[in-house]
């Protein structure tokens, strides 16, 4: 029995044992996306109420019959924290997915376009970085009117700015590693490069970015119907139900509570699903060599590049050495003995 | 010096009480994968006034083994077993404080890269007098600034006193190397470790480095660990080397001794692997087969087991001991034994004669591709707001050909240009001024069928998301041939003249080691037919024993593909074996160039005199292993450059006639054309020492 085989058994176990944990987060990950998006498509299934039914019971506390409580006029708080996530989400899922389309665009034009356009476009990017999101959202619902659909947009260019950004330092980044130069040798144009090479290579970042953003679209997204600039009343929306009961957080404190506590939830979700992706998504993920990678910032054995030139500035995580930790499965270290 | 004046003899008195001595140490580190044990039972002695060489590949455990000593391991480290005695205390034991002392009071580190083990925000003179500070509680600044002066002077550090309110970046690369290492030193250590204290350096200023090393172990008496990849390195420096693989010491024996008769396999097949400039270039190297071993769970076996072609059940079954076979030399092998050659097996791959491959349409010898007073200048950008960028010349006027399968070399240090002439004739970059014409030679998108390129970092070049296959027939996508069955017919084909399992196709780059990737990548390289392919520094980023592989399988590969090769590289023993004609840069300008042969047996321009002296060779005696008469001081700025020639402002033999008028390319008397006034004949001009030249 050689080393290789017996390391490769040895490694295959703690792979097993790495796989079940990563199931695991999975499983709980994808269970808690579809809850969202049976609450998103299907809120009926899950409150068998009415949200704007009014009930006999004016203002009662959380119970086995209203597990969240009623508020003044005997509405289920329950089924409007679940029948309110639909505005809610829609707005942010829309709003993010505008704001990612148009920041690739806007970022890949500012990364790869002549000198000239690239500085106009980036620094209209970087005046409207310079705002906060709140902000950019109110004038221009301040301009279009109230309404869904408004926030929808408001968000959508609230947030490209920040994926602009991302994208166009990505795209800079990416053009100076060596193959796409490997790419520009054998002939691909621009366009060609932009869709084999940048955008494959981008997509971690944009996906990660956007599943956090959800998040915080999400709480602008309830800031403005707080603002009572999205739905109105008596429609169940979180942001405008906890408005309605932040007043009487000291009477009847599952007013505010419930809607205050949905927002928290997925926040914290969309954050932990920007983690759980970028784990998913990385190419170089199929083992838990990840880890290995301290050992090749120490171990350095060979020269660093030379030269001084454009070439060799390349990103550190990148261009910097797989050699090291290189993952070895057993059948390449034998194939490189055949060789 | 306050304390420490300078011993000659030093040397002499080294007393055989070791300064340090390791035994048996066992390191582990914990990760998901397993407990990885980079050092598994080493054992060595270090004595005062003595220097021990660790050289091994990646991987083998010698930085792990230096930051043992010194008690750095990373956080999931830990020592397993054994003991390190530094002056009779044993380091295992010692709580944080008390090693807290001892480090860079007693054992000062100078580490690989200057850049980053230097903090960029504080002066050399605060980090100076930080180190001295620490362990001289009750010094005085005033106190503490002298004792920094000092150390600079020692170090020969031009204009010791300026210095001090200078940081990292106002430094050239070899000037922060030896702020490093006055560091290391203000303290007046006792042990030195140096872990690749010149892999980041250029191989002038790497021996100007090496030679300070040595020349302040014997003022001092210090006791030096140095630790490098380089075997040259090692044959010129070290009294004693210990071989490394695998997390053990395989050989360890007085420098002289290991290499003129290396007992241990893995040793002698580490120095046939290493192409030289003394080698033959006709024969084909020796390559070692297969990458180390993952030292995750290891059974008791001979590490090397699996790369050796004398290995048995014997070798696979149980841990060779450590044999002692003389004084200070001993080696774990169970079939040591001096070298024999090796079989041939190789032979296929190298080019049996220098005769070159004829080609279908265009006869060898005949100028493929031609540089045309090529320029190139870069826009640098000026800090102030509005003000303007001044011109880098990164390459000035250089012209030469490239013939039908030829190798052509390209050397030169860091900031030569000539990453950015290569640049050029592939057409990544336009030039300034100058024009890369040849025969068949387009511009544009079908340039890539005739002129292709190898890049130096295999695992930037291919694309992380993409498959093997897909990635070695992209270049056909690109350029619309064939169908997309035929182009998987075509890509397999290569896979196998590059030595790779059909199986590999549908895996992705990082499943591959270095050597494999840079196999990928030539074919990738070749799937177009390109008639020249460019290589820029192909194998610096791999380990001794996988150069090896890949440089044959270059060799091999240009007589099956009929192609021609550009080589770029600082490397001039690397190119003394694969070209047949060699280029040497300068600052932008190319200041000779001939054949092979010729150019370094007789060298006509001071610079590659200069270069080809600093090699450090592999070699059993250290005076020829040593630089004799290397290159001084440092490149010059190719924002600014010299006046008339470039390379007078390091020359020995510079006159007036040098500031005033540029020298130019042609035939001097000599067998090759050289760039230079006073062209070299014969022995080649000694060098001024540093400082002079520097300052």
């Amino acid at each position: 029995m050689t080393i290789t085989a017996v390391a490769a058994e040895v490694r295959a176990q703690r792979h097993f044992q790495g796989t079940v944990r990563r199931r695991v987060t999975s499983i709980v990950m994808i269970v808690i996306i579809l809850a969202f998006a049976a609450v998103l498509v299907m809120p009926g299934l899950i409150a068998h109420t009415s949200p704007l039914d009014n009930g006999m019971d004016l203002l009662a506390a959380p119970s086995a019959h209203h597990p969240f409580g009623t508020d003044q006029l005997g509405r289920d708080i329950y089924a409007r924290v679940i029948f309110g996530a639909r505005p809610v989400l829609t707005a942010s899922l829309l709003g993010v997915l505008l704001a990612s389309l148009a920041g690739v665009t806007v970022g890949t034009i500012g990364g790869i376009a002549p000198r000239w356009i690239s500085t106009v476009v980036m620094r209209i990017v970087d005046m409207l970085l310079a705002l906060p999101v709140l902000l950019i959202a109110l004038i221009l619902i301040a301009t279009i009117g109230t309404g869904l659909w408004s926030i929808v947009i408001a968000l959508g260019v609230a947030y490209t700015p920040g994926f602009a950004r991302i994208v166009e330092a990505s795209i800079r980044k990416l053009r100076a590693i060596e193959f796409v130069q490997a790419a520009r040798i054998f002939g691909s144009g621009g366009v060609q490069i932009t869709i084999r090479h940048l955008l494959p290579n981008l997509i971690t970042e944009v996906i990660v970015m956007a599943s956090s953003a959800i998040g915080w679209a999400t709480l602008t997204a309830t800031t403005l119907s707080f603002l009572g600039l999205g739905v109105q009343l008596p429609n169940p929306d979180w942001g405008s139900d906890l408005a309605a009961g932040a007043t009487s957080l000291s009477t009847n404190w599952w007013l505010p509570t419930f809607p205050g506590l949905a927002i928290t939830v997925t926040i914290l979700v969309a954050n932990y699903a920007g983690d759980w992706m970028m784990d998913l998504l990385d190419p170089r993920r199929t083992r838990s060599h990840a880890r290995f990678r301290f050992l090749r910032g120490i171990g350095h054995t060979m020269p660093a590049a030379t030269n001084a030139s454009a070439a060799s500035e390349g990103v550190p995580g990148m261009a910097g050495p797989a050699r090291e930790a290189a993952p070895q499965t057993s059948s390449s270290t034998a194939s490189e003995r055949q060789s | 010096m306050t304390s420490a004046t300078p011993h000659a003899d030093a040397l002499s008195t080294a007393s055989d009480h070791p300064v340090l001595a390791v035994r048996d140490l066992r390191v582990a580190i914990d990760t998901p994968a397993g407990v990885v044990r980079p050092v598994d039972g080493v054992t060595f002695d270090v004595r005062r006034g003595e220097t021990l060489g660790v050289v091994g590949e990646s991987g083998s455990g010698k930085t792990m083994t230096a930051m043992a000593v010194l008690r750095l391991l990373p956080g999931n480290g830990r020592v397993d077993s054994g003991s390190i005695e530094f002056n009779g205390t044993n380091l295992t034991k010692l709580s944080g404080p008390e090693l807290r002392s001892l480090r860079g009071r007693d054992i000062g580190m100078v580490f690989q890269d200057p850049m980053t083990s230097l903090n960029p925000t504080r002066t050399i003179g605060s980090q100076l007098r930080e180190a001295y500070r620490i362990h001289h509680r009750n010094s005085s600044r005033a106190e503490a600034d002298r004792r920094a002066v000092e150390v600079l002077s020692l170090v020969r550090m031009p204009r010791p006193q300026d210095r001090l309110r200078s940081y990292p970046h106002q430094l050239s690369g070899g000037m922060r190397q030896r702020a490093m290492i006055a560091i290391a030193l203000v303290c007046e250590p006792k042990l030195l470790v140096a872990d690749e204290p010149t892999t980041a350096l250029d191989v002038s200023i790497q021996a100007q480095i090496l030679e300070l090393l040595d020349d302040l172990k014997q003022r001092l008496g210090m006791a030096v660990i140095l630790v490098t990849h380089d075997l040259g390195v090692i044959a010129g420096y070290a009294d004693r080397v210990a071989v490394m693989y695998g997390g053990r010491i395989v050989e360890q024996a007085p420098t002289q001794t290991l290499f003129s008769a290396p007992l241990h396999r893995y040793t002698q097949a580490l120095l046939e692997s290493m192409p030289t400039v003394e080698m033959d270039p006709d024969s084909a190297l020796t390559s070692i087969p297969g990458s180390p071993p993952q030292l995750i769970d290891l059974p008791p076996m001979c590490r090397f087991a699996d790369r050796c072609r004398y290995a048995d059940q014997l070798c696979r079954g149980q841990d060779p001991v450590l044999l002692e076979v003389a004084p200070d030399h001993v080696h774990a092998c169970f079939h040591a034994g001096p070298a024999a050659p090796p079989e041939s097996t190789d032979s296929l791959l190298g080019r049996p004669t220098r005769q070159l491959p004829e080609a279908e349409d265009i006869p060898a010898g005949v100028s493929l591709i031609t540089a045309d007073h090529l320029e190139k200048q870069y826009r640098v950008k000026s800090a102030d707001l509005f003000g303007r960028s001044r011109p880098l010349h990164a390459v000035s006027d250089v012209s030469f050909e490239v013939r039908a399968g030829e190798t052509l070399g390209i050397v030169g240090e860091s900031g030569s240009g000539k990453t950015t002439v290569g640049r050029l004739l592939v057409g990544l970059e336009q030039s300034t001024k100058g024009s890369v014409t040849g025969v068949g030679v387009p511009t544009g998108r079908a340039r890539a069928g005739t002129v292709q390129m190898m890049f130096q970092d295999s695992g930037a070049a291919l694309d992380p998301r993409m498959s093997v296959l897909d990635l070695i027939a992209e270049p056909l996508v690109v350029q619309r041939i064939g169908t997309r069955a035929e182009r998987r017919r075509r890509a397999l084909e290569l896979l196998d003249a590059v030595g790779l399992p059909q199986s590999a196709a549908q895996r992705r780059p990082h499943e591959f080691s270095g050597g494999q990737r840079q196999r990928i990548a030539i074919a990738r390289a070749l799937i177009l037919r390109p008639k020249i392919i460019i290589a820029d520094e192909p194998v610096s980023a791999l380990d001794v024993s996988v150069q090896a592989q890949i440089l044959n399988l270059m060799r091999s590969l240009q007589v099956e593909y009929n192609v021609t090769y550009v080589v770029i590289s600082h490397d001039l023993s690397l190119l003394k074996y694969l070209a047949d004609r060699i280029a040497v840069m300068y600052l932008g300008k190319l200041v000779e160039i001939g054949p092979t042969d010729s150019v370094y047996g007789n060298p006509r321009h001071p610079y590659t005199a200069g270069l080809i002296a600093s090699i450090p060779r592999p070699h059993a005696s250290r005076e020829v292993a040593r630089a004799q008469g290397g290159l001084s001081g440092e490149i010059a700025s190719a924002i600014d450059p010299p006046s008339g020639c470039r390379f007078r402002t390091r020359c020995p033999l510079a006159t007036e006639l040098c500031a005033e008028q540029e020298p130019a390319l042609v035939l001097r008397g000599g067998s090759h054309p050289v760039a230079c006034h006073y062209p070299v004949e014969g022995a080649a001009p000694t060098f001024h020492p540093a400082e002079s030249v520097t300052a």
